[in-house]
């Protein structure tokens, strides 16, 4: 899915605020395919982003959005940026908004209008579009949000925390929305608290700690990149003392602790381990019921890396 | 490369700096009228150009709802401290834009609410950064947002005078009298497009610099009503009328009206009421320059 020609590129990126240096020697890039930013509050990441939609200069280093400096028009022609807040212009519908921020792109007033209906009935605002955004609920204004920043047909999506507030109906159709944006030829961005969500949603992630970039790439990547942390998983089946002294055997496995009513396996390496489970629950009484990674997701790859 | 999205090539993507200012100051310009109460406001401030249409109506004898003797009275010569009632001196069309009252007050209650908020509350919604994104300039934002709002508040302050004017060329029997004075009228009209355009900045840029809408406009009122009255006190304390001129930032606007008009004047000083308004321009640019980040924004 993604090109090989970066949308988004951060090339030895320092920030300085005065002294204080906010982002150090950061490269990574984003190309068709969508990118999580994750990382706690005040270790740049809110820079890293202004950085990204041009909003910063960079001390030290390039930012490049589709080959040109992102502070340059050329650049921001090419960027739609979704904001975290949710208070837009109270008076305007949401229509008038969308079709308002189109004209600062060159569209005519009855262009802009008829892309912003256009743009709003796709995210699903087809029958509230015309109501004052004041009237608007959580889930809403982040429709209105998102139509603002692609309704111009940007190459790259910044979303600054697109599912703060939204229910879990909503936050499911947005996830699809975002989702489906790299196969319209779109980079995409996302910086978000809620690990899990943002997991459902990205290609890679790129982790900032303390000004630094901490790591890059797929979440399995980076898991397995980390031998001395032990894979942690939960098994359910029956007869679980003797699954435990089974499994104590096996050559990955470093550890195995009955709780209540599952097995949690602790694992060095994972090759050969999940045929050979599955070998194992094939014949076992009853089956397996239930096998469950533990440490496998962003967070807990986050929180092993911060460590 | 659009599916669901109807993508559209960029063919668009370079747009001129003022193409990018005009939606702006348009929205600046239209978002009174956006609410009901926006709009009763806007009427309100109308009412004194209105009461003096009425005036007209009145000494023109198009209407006769009036005592006879004011009609009579206000229809002889006046002596020139009232030229601000005798429609054939331009201080009649400009009272309404320069007085105190209603001028001063009609102007605060519509610009408080528009201009000194306009800056001010986009700061305080996040709502600057979606500007800059789009490649609009720090310096190019409060250029689009002062636009607009002087463009609102010279409805009140210019057109309403030449409306005013216009509606006296049609009902006077005897036009030459207005013809007589059009040259003065026309130079204090630009003198109060100008004056508009200052005001309007002060305010603008006094909303560039408050942290939010709300103490924008207490600003706003602030300099406006208040340095009104520091110059009135202090000019009579220290009796030096001039002084009035020199401190009061309205009193100064109305010297430079009147000094561009040719309108006699007395105890003002019209240098230092120039000094004055521009010392106050110059200062707010630069803390706005600080406050908008413009260098940062700009690079």
């Amino acid at each position: 899915m993604s090109e090989a020609r970066p949308i988004l590129e951060f090339d030895g990126v320092t920030k300085w605020y005065g002294s204080v240096a906010a982002l150090l020697d950061v490269s990574f890039d984003v190309r068709t395919d969508v990118v999580g930013l994750v990382g706690k509050n005040g270790v740049g990441k809110s820079t890293l982003m202004k950085l990204a939609v041009g909003l910063l200069a960079p001390s030290q280093g390039q930012v490049r959005v589709c080959g040109a400096q992102a502070q340059t028009l050329d650049a921001r022609a090419r960027i739609g940026f979704c904001p975290d807040f949710d208070r837009l212009y109270e008076p305007l519908s949401g229509v008038e908004f969308v079709a308002w921020m189109l004209r600062y792109h060159g569209f005519s007033r009855a262009a802009a209008r008829r892309r912003a209906e256009e743009v709003l009935a796709e995210l699903g605002l087809e029958e509230n579009m015309h109501r004052r955004i004041r009237e608007y609920s959580k889930g809403m204004r982040q429709r209105v949000r998102l139509g603002q920043a692609l309704a111009h047909g940007p190459s790259f999506v910044l979303l600054d925390e697109p599912m703060t507030g939204l229910d879990p109906v909503a936050r499911a159709d947005l996830s699809e929305h975002i989702r489906a944006l790299p196969a319209r030829g779109v980079g995409v961005l996302v910086s978000s608290h809620v690990l899990h969500e943002l997991e459902a949603v990205v290609d890679r992630v790129v982790l900032v700690h303390q000004g630094r970039l901490l790591a890059q790439g797929r979440i399995g990547e980076l898991r397995e990149r980390m031998p001395d942390r032990p894979h942690r998983l939960r098994l359910r089946a029956s007869e679980l003392r003797a699954l435990a002294a089974e499994l104590a055997q096996w050559t990955p496995v470093e550890g195995v602790a009955v709780r209540e009513d599952a097995l949690e396996v602790s694992l060095l390496g994972q090759r050969d381990f999940y045929e050979r489970l599955t070998a194992l629950g094939a014949g076992w009484p009853g089956g397996l019921h239930e096998i469950t990674p533990l440490d496998d997701d962003l967070a807990a790859v986050f929180g092993y890396l911060v460590e | 490369m659009s599916q669901a999205l109807h993508y559209r090539p960029l063919q668009c993507e370079r747009v001129s700096g003022l193409a990018r200012l005009w939606p702006l100051a348009r929205q600046e310009m239209t978002t009174l009228f956006r609410t009901r109460w926006g709009v009763a406001l806007y009427f309100v401030c109308l009412f004194p150009s209105l009461g003096r249409l009425v005036m007209l109506l009145i000494m023109f004898g198009v209407v006769d709802f009036g005592p006879r003797a004011l009609r009579e009275r206000m229809t002889e010569n006046l002596p020139p401290e009232l030229d601000h009632i005798n429609p054939a001196r331009a201080a009649f069309y400009f009272e309404t834009a320069l007085s105190t009252m209603p001028g001063m007050v009609f102007f605060l209650m519509l610009t408080s609410m528009v201009v000194a908020r306009c800056i001010a509350r986009d700061r305080a919604t996040n709502g600057l950064e979606l500007y800059w994104t789009r490649g609009i300039s720090p310096w190019g934002y409060v250029l689009g947002k002062w636009f607009g709002g002087f463009l609102l508040t010279a409805s009140m302050t210019v057109l309403m005078p030449l409306l005013l004017w216009l509606a006296a060329w049609f009902l006077a029997e005897d036009a030459s009298v207005l013809t007589a004075m059009a040259g003065q009228f026309f130079a204090g009209l630009l003198g109060l497009l100008l004056m508009t355009a200052i005001w309007t900045a002060i305010g603008t840029l006094i909303s560039a610099v408050a942290g939010s809408a709300n103490l924008a406009m207490v600003l706003w009122a602030m300099l406006i009503v208040g340095s009104s009255a520091v110059a009135f006190v202090l000019s009579r304390v220290l009796g030096e009328p001039e002084l009035q001129s020199c401190l009061s930032f309205w009193d100064a606007g109305r010297v430079v009206v009147r000094d561009l008009a040719s309108m006699p004047q007395r105890d003002v000083s019209v240098v230092g009421a120039y000094v004055m308004l521009a010392a106050l321009v110059a200062a707010l640019v630069t803390m706005a320059r600080r406050r908008m980040r413009v260098v940062e924004a700009l690079q």
